[in-house]
């Protein structure tokens, strides 16, 4: 009995509180599209567990399931959260979560029952949105995330329809509606609010870069180079950017060469107190920086827009220097950011081209940069030390093995065969002779400090495309490329490609024109249109690109110290109380903006002459305490007026006549003259009545 | 809501002004002081629609439809509907004839310019969709043969309202297929009276003779057909339409046929008051015939309580804009 009569008030309840059914489905498609890009940075299998969830949710709707027990819910997200510790780790980073966070939320979905639970829903999915700007903020994203917030907001409309006008279309136009006046306070906020540094420290993400320039590289490990058509970064030259040629964007240097694998190096810990960085706004020159003044030649300023990496280091143009605070030059000439760079990052950066690098060497650069260990690969270390005899100097020498490149058959290819960990290099410069850009790169240096030359590996990328609509230049992951840089006294670090001497097209034409068929046909669709050719298709590419650029540039690169030097010249000094007036007159005319397009939009747009006249005699009524209700018509108004002040009705009979003819009768037209009439023949109404 | 004087005085001799007049005289001489029903069902018919009379028993609904059969000329049947009406009692069966050995097309009731259809939902769905089925397409198909109805051809039916017992309710779409629907209420005390003193009407009826020919009423539905309608006005009735589509105290809004319904005998209500355009006053006086059974409340899961709602609409929309 007592079950029973639990039972039924429960069924009462539902019905009062019942999830209408569109705003159900909308709110399940809603939580679908709200979790779904989190699968760039959380376990796949999260996200299939939510989309789970959602179908289960959606089966009880249907009746083929039933809503969990309280003891299999409980079990349920003690065996989630384990899960999801299992999977993510127990750690600091945001990613552990965001995934905690969309579990819980498929989860409460699994459980949502009444209205109420809803909008609990409908909060989360608003959070959630929010989360993903954390880890993404590209055009698309937003545009997607956009939608979803109006899917979300529909929901919530629906929620509030009649449930026997259910118009999810309407509801879904509704929500457009709400959000788009709040686009106006939007801006406002977005250009004027003061950008408050995070209130707490994120730590890295776990994941390593995807794609990119890993601290390490093992050329003969690698039977595959996969070209990803990423964004690296982008670059905005101040002036005509240099020819795609000259365009060698150092990363990493790769000192450490151990059992076929390259690696960066670090200053001996023994010599601790030698300075690494040379910060920007660090008033000493160090050790390893040139004097900037006294070099020749031409300047080259340029900012760059760095995809992220989740690492230290940034691009430029040897010799680079940045300009923007917390980015710096290190001892081997490669920049860095003070924190890991975890969204897009718009650094400054001026590039010396004729600067000398290095023009003494230290000692314990040139043991690193000399080491070899000599047991490992024995025939190029002879081959090296014979060609080395045979040339008068170093700059012969080098000349020498990119000859040898250039008259044996050396292929380039990316997909090369794989190579033994001991004597790699032996293997590949008398055996395989197939390579890519590390490969030869690798060669080079081995046989370079074979004959006791410094020399080491550079990282980076070389070229890139430019956009013909904004100018900027693209560099995708696809251009990553590797040379070699080796030592003279007095002229310091030297530049020499190998790359170029076996296949002279991927620095002076493309990358496709130097890759062999076979390569080409592996590629990605998407690399390929990029690399080849249908010129609509590439023209699409470009625009869409440039839109993105535009995006970075004006809306995420919209940083505190943009902002700062807007408000500067909007108000001078700033002080909080100019903020915050300004903030509150931002916000009062975005507000105002938005009432007036409202009354706008919903004004009288009744043109007809002879309604505007009984109208305006209508509003002047209503100081004599005459209102018109709206079904009344003409007539009947009229009529109305002469009942209550007991006027001879048959007087304004012609009145009411011609009211009726002018606005219902088609054969009776207006003239300029009978609206005159008519006027007059209403003010001498009014004239009673007063 | 009492007729405007200013509708009577913007009058415009019309052709048929005499013919509806004397119309109006016939049917009030033997249904008393119902002039409002009787001009509405008039409308109807000159719209060419099919007429729905909704009311209590004994409260003269098959009194009046008898009447305006009689008054009109036209040849009719009455049908009474009962549950055990099957559908080929209306539209007719078909026979094997014994003397030239072949089946033979016996036409049932509906072959008639009016169809009287007495207490329309007691017979079952079944039954009903058969005669409404005739309302639409205007012809009868037995046996793979179409016969067609001659012309013009009414349906006037009566209804119990849906709450007494032994009714199915008519659905929505069968409802749709009527252009009007009226009440007739009870008569007033003057009218009472008269019928005290003067006894059962029907003795009147017999008496009663046809004022028009079939090619009059042609004519005058002819006639409504070229009634005016200014911009203004259409104006209007789209944001009568408009609102039932869009407030929620509608479950849903007028059909395009309701919209078409509403402005055809506004037409006709204008015609009957003798003017060659209509006016608001004209769509106010006919729109709760006209929407109230195709109405529905959304507080309303039953059935067709539309009165109210069509007193919402009057009020909710502005007759200007």
């Amino acid at each position: 009995m007592k079950t029973k009569s639990k039972q039924h008030n429960k069924w009462q309840h539902g019905v009062v509180a019942q999830i209408p059914r569109n705003s159900l489905i909308m709110l399940i498609a809603a939580f679908s599209m709200v979790i779904l890009p989190h699968v760039a940075q959380i376990s796949p299998w999260i996200i299939a567990a939510g989309i789970f969830c959602a179908w289960w949710r959606w089966m009880i709707f249907l009746g083929r399931r039933n809503f969990l027990t309280i003891w299999q819910k409980a079990a349920l997200a003690l065996a989630c959260g384990a899960a999801v510790v299992i999977s993510e780790g127990v750690t600091q980073n945001l990613e552990t979560w965001a995934a905690l966070l969309i579990m819980a939320f498929a989860l409460k979905l699994l459980e949502m029952k009444t209205q109420r639970d809803a909008y609990v829903i409908v909060f989360i999915a608003y959070f959630v949105i929010a989360t993903e700007f954390i880890f993404n903020h590209s055009m698309g994203i937003v545009f997607y995330e956009l939608c979803a917030l109006i899917l979300v907001t529909a929901a919530t409309v629906g929620m509030n329809q009649f449930h026997t006008r259910v118009k999810p279309l309407e509801s879904v136009k509704i929500a457009g509606k709400i959000l788009a006046q709040a686009v106006p306070l939007m801006i406002v906020l977005f250009v004027l609010f003061p950008r408050i540094g995070p209130i707490w420290s994120i730590s890295s993400p776990n994941q390593q870069a995807r794609s990119g320039l890993a601290s390490e590289m093992t050329p003969g490990d690698i039977a595959k180079l996969a070209l990803s058509d990423e964004i690296a970064f982008r670059a905005i030259f101040k002036n005509t950017p240099p020819s795609t040629n000259e365009l060698y964007w150092r990363g990493r240097v790769y000192a450490d060469f151990r059992n076929g694998k390259w690696s960066e190096a670090d200053i001996p810990s023994k010599f601790n107190n030698i300075k690494k960085v040379d910060w920007v706004n660090n008033q000493k020159t160090e050790w390893f920086m040139p004097k900037i003044n006294k070099t020749e030649g031409k300047k080259i300023s340029y900012s760059i827009l760095l995809e992220p990496t989740h690492d230290l280091w940034l691009i430029g143009m040897d010799l680079a220097v940045p300009k923007t605070p917390s980015t710096g030059v290190m001892w081997d000439y490669k920049l860095v950011n003070r924190q890991p760079v975890q969204s897009l990052l718009r650094y400054e950066v001026d590039t010396y081209p004729n600067a000398t690098l290095n023009s003494w060497l230290p000692q314990f650069l040139r043991n690193q940069t000399t080491h070899i260990d000599t047991n490992d690969n024995p025939k190029t270390i002879a081959f090296a030390q014979n060609l080395y005899a045979e040339s008068t100097n170093t700059e012969e020498f080098v000349e020498k093995i990119l000859n040898q490149i250039r008259d044996q058959p050396y292929h380039y290819t990316l997909e090369p065969p794989k190579l033994e960990k001991e004597n790699s290099i032996d293997q590949f410069w008398f055996e395989t002779r197939q390579g890519f850009c590390s490969h030869y790169a690798g060669a080079m240096v081995y046989m370079l400090r074979a004959a006791g030359i410094p020399a080491r590996m550079v990282g980076g990328y070389q070229g890139g495309e430019i956009n013909p609509i904004t100018g900027h230049i693209v560099v995708r992951q696809y251009l990553a490329h590797a040379w070699v840089e080796y030592w003279l006294p007095k002229k310091g670090w030297q530049r020499a490609d190998p790359t170029a001497a076996v296949a002279p097209s991927r620095i002076h034409d493309s990358l496709s024109a130097a890759l062999p068929e076979n390569d080409l046909n592996s590629l990605s669709t998407f690399t390929n249109v990029r690399l080849n050719g249908l010129p609509g298709l590439q023209k699409m590419m470009f625009l869409f690109e440039s839109l993105e650029h535009r995006w970075n540039v004006f809306i995420i690169g919209y940083d505190s110290k943009l902002q700062t030097d807007f408000l500067q010249k909007l108000l001078g000094k700033i002080t909080t109380a100019k903020i915050a007036i300004i903030l509150f007159l931002g916000a009062l005319l975005s507000t105002i903006f938005v009432a007036i397009s409202l009354l706008w939009s919903n004004r009288n747009t009744t043109q007809h002459p002879v309604i505007k006249t009984f109208q305006s005699f209508v509003s002047r009524l209503q100081k004599y305490g005459i209102e018109r209700s709206p079904e009344e018509t003409p007539a009947q108004f009229i009529e109305k007026i002469c009942k209550q002040r007991r006027l001879d009705e048959q007087s304004y009979q012609p009145a009411i006549n011609m009211l009726n003819n002018l606005l219902y009768n088609p054969d009776a037209s207006y003239t300029q003259e009978t609206l005159h009439t008519l006027k007059n023949n209403l003010q001498a109404l009014q004239l009673k009545l007063s | 809501m009492e007729i405007s004087p200013a509708a009577k005085l913007s009058q415009i001799n019309t052709p048929q002004a005499e013919t509806i007049d004397a119309i109006i005289g016939g049917v009030s001489k033997v249904l008393l002081g119902k002039d409002k029903q009787i001009r509405l069902a008039l409308t109807c018919l000159f719209a060419g629609g099919h007429l729905l009379i909704e009311d209590l028993p004994g409260m003269g609904k098959t009194l009046l439809s008898h009447t305006l059969a009689q008054v009109l000329g036209l040849e009719f049947n009455r049908m009474q509907f009962t549950s055990d009406l099957l559908p080929s009692d209306v539209i007719g069966v078909s026979i094997f004839d014994k003397n030239t050995s072949e089946f033979r097309f016996m036409p049932g009731p509906v072959f008639a310019q009016v169809l009287l259809a007495d207490e329309i939902n007691r017979a079952t769905p079944k039954s009903q969709s058969a005669l409404l089925e005739v309302m639409e397409e205007q012809t009868v198909t037995v046996d793979g043969e179409t016969h067609h109805l001659p012309k013009p051809f009414f349906v006037i039916a009566t209804q119990n309202p849906a709450t007494q017992t032994g009714t199915y309710p008519l659905p929505e779409s069968q409802m749709d297929r009527f252009l009007m629907r009226i009440e007739l209420g009870y008569p007033d005390q003057e009218a009472e009276r008269m019928l005290l003193i003067e006894g059962d009407r029907r003795k009147k009826l017999e008496k009663l003779q046809a004022v028009i020919s079939t090619e009059k009423l042609i004519a005058i539905q002819t006639e409504v057909e070229q009634v005016k309608v200014a911009d203004t006005l259409l104006d209007y009735v789209q944001r009568l339409v408009e609102y039932t589509r869009k407030e929620n105290v509608f479950a849903f809004g007028l059909s395009p046929r309701g919209s078409l319904s509403l402005l055809r005998a506004a037409k006709a209500w204008a015609l009957i008051y003798q003017r060659n355009h209509v006016i608001p006053e004209d769509v106010q006086q006919v729109l709760p015939s006209v929407v109230e059974h195709r109405l529905r409340s959304s507080a309303d899961f039953t059935g067709h309580g539309g009165i109210s709602l069509a007193q919402k609409l009057l009020s909710g929309v502005d007759v200007l804009a």
